[in-house]
């Protein structure tokens, strides 16, 4: 018996544009409930919807980055069901023609890397949040969210595992957040899926289940593992699997059944007649198209051809600003895998000893300056980590260099150091005269003492070799 | 007083002794307060001062609508319609919300839960609907021009049985934002006028592109004249009608003709299919645009939907909305729903040659005269009633009832369309027949 797991993703990414899909509410998060909605978004009779078309643009960026066509005309459709959640009693989306057709993610598997197509992607509203009060014996609707742009992504079935499946919709994340068409923060539900899962038992293909709503790449993974491992199980009591709807509960990590059997009919669409067709187009999509810029599969690229570590590469490729940074300080002259080493390591570990929220603060130009340094010898690795310190925020580095002392360290200061240290003798000379080559470190120590610290060690430790061959 | 506050205050009293069942609500201290800024502004405005009673359908912020409905009693909108707006610009006072069918939904006038509206021209005869109040308030003199809505002929049937003018604008030529959907790709908000002229400055006054009502536009500014326009009579339309019916249209005829124009016959036969498709088209559209009413949010509400909806709406909205549930989601009836679309399409098409033909085309707007109240309790026959209207609805068309001729003492209507955008040549037509009609 061979048994293959089949996983269908359907991922909701919340665009982040300024304002809602068909109305002028912002969309933001964390506001006091209802306190962003009006009357076209809170459904009053009479009001029409109007297309953002900035919503429209970011929709269309994040389709056209994973190598998605657009459609030629845009059109609109309802999706009819009632949910005290659904302020219309019917969401605006777009059932007869998907904005996107077509893409694909690669995503890294155990036998390297593979292409996950997508299927289709379409533009709908997202809908309100409702919260039990059991206390008060209430449902409270909170509209903040009801209009909120969100682009679907509807992939083919082509993942094989639970992991494969977060990883994929930690590409898709990665690279709408690369795109900045969304904020991508999974603890705001900027990112949702729904998880299909089947089981092809020695070919034959089993029947599909539903995990609604999944917010977590973790989650989503143990979603994968639990309802294949269910699944499995039924098949081997003899039992059918029916076409469910599941919810999982991830605090008790569990799944629970939502929904019997659900037919395609129980959502009935019908067409949106108050958003006319609109003509995409064609330049203004091609447009948008090179405006792209680098993407991170182009990207990742050339950081494997930098000789970047693996792990620093999924950094920068999920935070644009970092990659951004990164490139401006390699293109000031900087080796690649020391300004990453500066900006992954060392910098980061200052942003985290403080706190640091968002983006760093540092320029490009300060990581250049300092790896300059080091490589002309003038500062030690050291002194030029403390300099970060203290230039972390943007301060000038070569003023705070002066200011602190940690000038420049030439010939002639190595060579007084070398010779005070000769000159002053003592018992590590002695014992490196008389052939003890272990004595050469205090001899070593004793110098940078001298230079505090700050002059280049192997320009230091010739000078000292020199001096003691004299 | 001055002359336009007293205009005013006869209105307002005339209006608040209710007759007919015409109004749901009188705005009087509004509408008082309005004349009294009007005073304070200059210059010439369009409608200076002229009452205008408003379907209860369409928002007036602040003031009740109901819509007909229990369902809905008590909901205050938060803003007015784009056509309230463009009326108080133009120096119009809004005097009231009128009486209509539950939803809109009804061609007699008699489906509202407020009572039915009695015919000002005979109490013992429907008003016609659904803007039944709209029309009655113009027949009967308390206003000049009230504002209605046409999904399937709401404006034009309730017109011609008060003998009035009702003009159903191109769809999207005037905006409708602020209008209750009863099912969008159908509905237009219409002008109810007791003149071809008044009805021409009404709709200067309300029409063109709205930003917030992505399907409206700016209809041809300018008329064809009448001379030399080409008037086609519908053959399969004049077949439907009652003799008196086809004798007013073959007047009409007359009339434009005397005024230059030039007279041919049509034949349009897949408009015969028109009612059918109307009724499965409105059916599904009017699921989803009434299901935001559950009771939760607008209204009165306080209980689960089913219970209520059954409760509050009257037996002819939820056995439309029964239908285009079935509609919608039973995979047995999909012919039906896709016949409906191929249908009309067929019809518009059909109706684009025949406007290769001719400028405009003439038929009778109903059968015959407003039928007796006591005749009135078949839904059948009720349902028929739009059977010559709603094309104009179903292809977008600018649609005109104009009143011509009598039967059992009654008023007859011909009615009159043009293409989509050349809303002011089918208004300048009626202006023709005004004109021709007075001469003779
Ligand atoms: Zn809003």
């Amino acid at each position: 018996m061979t048994e293959e797991i089949v996983v269908g993703l359907e991922i909701h990414v919340e665009l982040s544009t300024r304002s809602k899909l068909f109305c002028g509410c912002p969309a933001r998060f964390g506001e006091r409930p209802n306190a962003l909605c009006c009357p076209i978004c809170a459904g009053h009779p009479g009001t029409l919807p109007r297309l953002n078309r900035g919503a429209l643009e970011a929709g269309l960026r994040l389709g056209l980055a994973f190598g998605g066509k657009a459609a030629p005309v845009l059109q609109f459709d309802r999706k009819n069901y009632f949910y005290p959640d659904l302020p219309k009693g019917y969401q605006i989306t777009q059932r007869r023609m998907p904005v996107i057709h077509g893409g694909f993610l690669e995503i890294g598997t155990g036998e390297g890397t593979r292409k996950i197509h997508i299927h289709e992607a379409h533009i709908e509203e997202d809908a309100g949040k409702l919260s039990h009060d059991p206390a008060r014996g209430l449902s409270l609707i909170d509209l903040n969210r009801a209009g909120v742009p969100l682009l679907e992504v509807v992939t083919e079935p082509e993942l094989r595992s639970g992991e494969e499946a977060a990883a994929f919709a930690r590409k898709l994340r990665d690279l709408a957040v690369w795109l900045g068409v969304s904020r991508g923060k999974m603890q705001e539900g900027n990112l949702r899926a729904d998880v299909n899962v089947s089981l092809t038992r020695d070919g034959v293909p089993g029947e599909r289940t539903e995990i609604k709503n999944v917010a977590s790449f973790r989650e989503i993974q143990r979603a994968v593992e639990l309802e294949s491992l269910r699944q499995h199980a039924l098949y081997e009591a003899g039992e059918p699997v029916e076409r469910v709807t599941l919810r999982y509960d991830g605090d008790r990590d569990r799944l629970s059944i939502m929904r019997e059997k659900e037919e395609e009919s129980g959502y009935r669409y019908s067409p949106e007649p108050d958003l006319p067709p609109v003509v995409l187009d064609p330049d203004w999509v091609e447009q948008l198209r090179a405006g792209l810029g680098t993407l991170p599969r182009e990207r990742e690229r050339e950081y494997l051809a930098w000789g970047l570590e693996r792990e620093w590469i999924t950094v920068l490729l999920a935070d644009r600003e970092l990659s951004r940074l990164l490139d401006r300080t390699v293109s000031l002259g900087a080796g690649p895998r020391e300004a990453a080493a500066w900006i992954l390591v060392d910098a980061q570990a200052i942003a985290r000893a403080r706190g640091w929220k968002g983006s760093l603060p540092t320029p490009a130009e300060t990581f250049a300056y300092l790896i300059r340094r080091v490589e002309e010898g003038q500062f030690t690795r050291a002194v030029a980590r403390k300099l970060l310190e203290e230039v972390f925020e943007g301060e000038d580095p070569e003023e705070t260099a002066r200011r602190l002392g940690l000038k420049r360290i030439g010939r002639e200061e190595i060579e007084a150091a070398v010779e005070t240290v000769i000159r002053e003798g003592g018992k590590a000379l002695q014992d490196y005269r008389a052939g003890k080559e272990k004595a050469f470190t205090a001899l070593m120590g004793r110098a940078m003492g001298i230079l505090r610290g700050q002059g280049d060690p192997t320009a230091v430790r010739e000078a000292l070799r020199r001096a003691l061959e004299k | 007083m001055t002359e336009l506050k007293s205009r005013i205050t006869a209105a307002i009293a005339a209006a608040e002794k209710k007759p007919w069942n015409a109004f749901r609500l009188v705005m009087g201290e509004s509408a008082l307060r309005q004349a009294e800024e009007l005073e304070k502004r200059e210059g010439p405005l369009p409608l200076r001062g002229i009452p205008v009673a408003v379907k209860d359908n369409i928002a007036v912020a602040g003031v009740e609508m109901s819509c007909g409905s229990r369902l809905l009693e008590g909901y205050v909108p938060p803003e007015d319609a784009e056509v309230i707006t463009r009326l108080k610009q133009a120096g119009a006072v809004i005097l009231g919300k009128t009486n209509l069918d539950e939803f809109a939904m009804g061609s007699y006038g008699l489906r509202s839960a407020f009572g039915p509206v009695r015919n000002p021209l005979d109490p013992l005869r429907c008003a016609g609907g659904s803007s039944s109040g709209s029309a009655a308030a113009v027949a009967g003199g308390i206003v000049p021009m009230a504002l209605g809505s046409d999904t399937g002929g709401s404006v034009r049937i309730p017109a011609a049985w008060c003998g009035v003018i009702g003009f159903k604008p191109s769809w999207g030529a005037v905006s409708r934002r602020g209008l209750l959907a009863h099912a969008s790709s159908l509905d237009a908000v219409g002008l109810l006028a007791g003149s071809a002229a008044d009805c021409g400055r009404f709709f200067d006054a309300v029409a063109g592109f709205d930003p917030g009502d992505a399907t409206s536009f700016d209809p041809e500014p300018k008329a064809r004249g009448v001379s030399g326009l080409r008037i086609g009579i519908w053959r399969e339309q004049l077949l439907l009608a009652d003799t008196p019916a086809q004798k007013a249209v073959l007047e009409a005829a007359r009339l434009l003709e005397r005024a230059g124009a030039r007279v041919l016959e049509i034949s349009c036969p897949a408009v015969i299919l028109a009612g059918e498709t109307y009724v499965v088209l409105a059916a599904q559209e009017a699921v989803s645009c009434l299901a935001r009413f559950d009771g939760l949010r607008f209204g009165r509400g306080g209980e689960p939907t089913p219970a209520l909806r059954t409760r509050l709406m009257g037996a002819e909205v939820r056995g439309r909305l029964c239908l285009g549930s079935a509609l919608l989601s039973m995979e047995e009836l999909a012919p039906l729903r896709r016949g409906a679309l191929c249908r009309r399409s067929e019809i518009r098409q059909e109706l684009e040659r025949a406007f290769r033909e001719a400028d405009l085309l003439l038929g009778p707007t109903t059968p015959g005269p407003a039928p007796l109240l006591e005749r009135a309790g078949d839904a059948g026959e009720e349902r028929k009633a739009d059977a010559l209207t709603v094309v104009a609805n179903l292809a977008g068309l600018p649609a005109l009832a104009f009143p011509l001729g009598e039967a059992e003492n009654m008023p007859l209507s011909v009615h009159l369309m043009g293409r989509r955008g050349e809303d002011r040549t089918v208004l300048r037509a009626a202006m023709a027949l005004e004109e021709g009609r007075g001469a003779r």
